[in-house]
């Protein structure tokens, strides 16, 4: 009974979400009803142990919003300048080869653009580019969707692994390397499935090399930048070693067709600037001996106290989230964003106007997301305070018991598709994850690692993502068709990460 | 009356800033009231969020 209790918020979001079609804020504000009352009614929360939940919320909000909120305003700097065109129309150039273009552009630019953006973007932007190359529309969708996905916990500058780190207050030295490692070896099997997807067999066996070396590269540049504290710019440093290796192998690879047309490097440079910036200044603060200690040295947050339920559950005292604000990686974000405004201006690529329009486009696109994962870190903090989290990884861990890793990445997948994003899933799940894995003990950083490996492949499934891959390719109304070719391949990507993860945490 | 309603139910940037604002500014107020003890002013922050919520939620 307590258990079904613990779990209805979350099958009230997803019933909402997928069931009666509800945005995130929506279904996130009738999650968190649904979490108050039940906590209060049946859980004995009382009203001292709600006001602190709630206090506590709000750093972990503010944390992973001033991320997304500074990443989408970069991406907004870029694109209102002509970059992310610039990069559009010159990758196709470099092979006529299908299948390569399949893996440079739907795999590694896809990757790219997760890095630096997320939000829908890769498959937005990429599925024209595809239609246009001659692909059709449903494999337009279908492989930006599946290239992008390994990308994603360490994409939109850390966003998702950041909300997994609020979430269960361990550091990335804890979680960094696992995750790296399993989203690494997604990233080789999303590389074959775009590949499957472009010719079969055929293909796979005729591009398996550049496959390989691709993935190799993009997944050691990943899991080194982000096993060294920059897990901000993992995504982008993954997809950009992907370029660096790519582009060379397409003009391996160039197909029968050799493109004549001239590359613009140095326009293609100015496009890459802002990123530079980012980068850059990323190392900077991490390098330079002092900086971080002396930017470290104003912070915001509370010391909370001890709190108990009625039904005795106990959460101890100690700090909550803090806020190191001038080394937060939105503050680096809106630096490098300032910066590559500079950069474009003076090199004349705005039109009048563009400041406006760029704040504009921020604003409207994110703060409706900011409502739902509002609501939705409120409604699990309150669980996580009235023992609802912990009834359920009990509930959890005596039913599946030993085979536990391999349910967590599609409890993870789920979390995503029922909330739209791998960063709502590692908020509402991450929590429930470790305290499963303590109870049963297993490691809980291979535990997360599943969770928001899946959490990165549910994501492509989730109906807002295919709702905007299919108004971008022309396909409004054929959502069905495009998720029946995603979601046996999600699923075969997911069962592959189900057994990785038990014999990691088994046998290894 | 019935203006502001069918403009609530578009829901423009300007309803999930408030919401947002409605939503956070409390919960940052809620701990220095839990620190005084004050019941009053705990009802009175937690009510300014479920609203925020109900009104995302229902309207």
């Amino acid at each position: 009974m307590m258990f079904i209790l613990a779990i209805a918020p979350i099958i009230i979001i997803l019933v909402l979400m997928v069931g009666f079609r509800w945005k995130a804020s929506r279904a996130g504000g009738a999650g968190y009803l649904a979490a108050l009352l039940i906590a209060w009614i049946w859980f004995g929360i009382n009203l001292e142990t709600l006001a602190y939940a709630h206090a506590k919320s709000v750093f972990l909000i503010m944390d992973v919003l001033l991320i997304i909120w500074t990443a989408f305003l970069l991406y907004r700097v870029v694109a209102e300048a002509g970059g992310i065109d610039v990069l559009s129309r010159t990758l196709p150039h470099l092979t006529s080869d299908k299948g390569m273009q399949a893996l440079l552009i739907g795999w590694i630019f896809a990757s790219f653009l997760q890095g630096v953006g997320g939000f829908g973007v890769p498959t937005a932007v990429i599925a024209p580019i595809l239609i246009g190359l001659g692909f059709s529309p449903l494999s337009a969708v279908v492989i930006p969707s599946l290239g992008h996905t390994w990308a994603v916990t360490f994409g939109s500058l850390g966003a998702s692994f950041n909300a997994m780190m609020a979430a269960t207050g361990l550091g990335w030295e804890v979680l960094a390397a696992p995750a790296g490692i399993l989203l690494g070896i997604t990233g080789l099997l999303v590389g074959i499935a775009v590949a499957w997807v472009v010719g079969g067999w055929k293909t796979i066996r005729r591009i398996w090399l550049p496959v390989f070396i691709i993935a190799l590269g993009m997944s050691t540049a990943q899991y080194l930048t982000v096993t060294n504290g920059l897990w901000n710019i993992g995504g982008l440093m993954g997809g950009s070693a992907g370029l660096i290796i790519g582009i060379p192998l397409a003009w391996i690879y160039q197909g029968k067709n050799k493109s004549s047309e001239k590359i613009n490097w140095r326009e293609l440079l100015i496009a890459l600037a802002g990123y530079g910036v980012l980068v850059v200044l990323t190392l900077v603060i991490q390098l330079v001996p002092g900086l971080k200690t002396a930017l470290s040295q104003f912070k915001l947050g509370f010391t909370f106290p001890e709190t108990i339920t009625a039904a005795g559950y106990v959460v101890p005292a100690g700090p909550g989230r803090q806020l190191y604000i001038f080394r937060h990686a939105g503050m680096i974000l809106l630096v490098s964003s300032a910066a590559a405004y500079l950069i474009f201006k003076s090199a004349g690529w705005y039109q009048q106007g563009a400041l406006s329009r760029i704040f504009k486009s921020t604003g409207s696109r994110v703060i409706g997301s900011s409502v739902g994962i509002t609501s939705i870190v409120m409604m699990a903090v309150i669980m996580q305070h009235a023992g609802m989290t912990d009834t359920l990884a009990r509930g959890f861990s005596n039913s599946i018991g030993w085979f536990y890793p391999a349910i967590a990445p599609w409890l993870g997948a789920l979390g995503a598709v029922m909330t739209g994003s791998n960063a709502n899933s590692n908020l509402v799940f991450s929590a429930l994850q470790l305290r499963t894995s303590e109870i049963l003990e297993l490691p809980a950083a291979i535990i997360l690692a599943a969770q928001t490996t899946g959490g990165a492949l549910g994501s492509v499934a989730a109906p807002t993502k295919v709702i905007v891959g299919a108004s971008t390719a022309g396909m409004e109304g054929k959502e069905g068709e495009i998720l029946r070719k995603l979601l046996p391949i999600i699923g075969v990507l997911l069962l592959l990460v189900s057994l990785i993860t038990i014999l990691w945490v088994y046998l290894l | 009356m019935n203006k502001i309603i069918s403009t609530i139910r578009s829901r423009p940037p300007w309803f999930y800033l408030v919401i947002f604002l409605m939503m956070i500014a409390p919960g940052v107020l809620l701990f220095f009231v839990a620190e005084g003890d004050s019941q009053i002013g705990m009802t009175i922050f937690l009510s300014l969020i479920v609203l925020g919520n109900s009104l995302t939620a229902f309207s």
